[in-house]
């Protein structure tokens, strides 16, 4: 995700926006935000409530804590009326978009 | 003995470093490395190195040894070695794969609304993002 954040201001400048849910509270959130110097959006998805209405929850990603639900892993590009323009949802949790292809997809949204 | 437990302790380091870089922390501990963070074969060959190091120095260490404790030593570093390195084949070719099936999601289809709380813990409503494009981005501690 930080690496997302070296285009954060392309996309901004064609009027985008980067937004990210992780179900870290908000004081987390705001910790790594000044730790790396985020600029996006962190949203705080706690209880995985819109990972949920997502359908990208994954149940028992604690081994400690099975209740506690994160969520799969993926970017979506949305059209300016918040309609799907392209979604990408990996199959190995380490594999990322290139900023390269981060930055065709979201130019490909209307 | 000496060189059989430098050995292994070597190979435990090798397979320590390659866990490091495979990065199973929120974020990335080492800088990105060229070829070695860009796929999974060189790490898996690094760790099983390190593994097979590990194994081989304890493995000489406590053929030549005398001592209880150089033995005990030995071992204990065989077992971090082995655990380590096949703890990385087990997590790079099965735990990081360990996914639900993918969202059912359609070009063109109307994202559900949300409000949630923000960095500040102040309420953001996805309904303010109309007029713009966005990259969401759904996200969790290694990815």
């Amino acid at each position: 995700m930080r690496e997302y954040q070296n285009v954060y201001d392309e996309v901004k400048k064609a009027g985008g926006e980067m937004v990210a849910i992780c179900n870290d509270p908000p004081g987390d959130l705001k910790t790594r935000a000044e730790k790396y110097g985020l600029k996006m959006v962190l949203l705080s998805d706690s209880k995985a409530l819109v990972s949920k209405i997502y359908h990208l929850e994954h149940k028992g990603l604690n081994i400690r804590d099975p209740d506690q639900s994160g969520a799969r892993p993926a970017v979506l590009f949305l059209n300016s009326d918040l309609t799907l323009s392209s979604e990408h949802q990996t199959d190995d949790m380490r594999h990322h978009l290139t900023n390269d292809e981060l930055l065709a997809r979201f130019k490909a949204a209307k | 003995m000496k060189l059989g437990l430098l050995i292994s302790f070597l190979g435990v380091c090798i397979a320590a470093f390659a866990w490091v870089l495979v990065g199973p922390t929120p974020e990335p501990i080492l800088p990105h490395i060229p070829v070695l963070s860009d796929g999974d074969v060189p790490l898996l060959i690094v760790g099983a190195l390190g593994g097979a190091w590990a194994l081989w120095g304890g493995f000489q260490a406590m053929r030549l040894g005398e001592s209880k404790l150089g033995k005990l030593l030995a071992a204990l570093l065989m077992l971090l070695g082995l655990v380590g390195s096949a703890g990385l084949f087990g997590f790079m070719l099965v735990g990081t794969k360990m996914m639900p099936p993918p969202a059912d999601m359609k070009t063109g289809q109307a994202m559900p609304e949300f409000t949630l709380p923000d960095a500040t813990g102040k309420d953001f409503a996805f309904s303010s993002l109309k007029g713009k494009r966005v990259i969401l981005i759904f996200t969790r501690g290694l990815w």
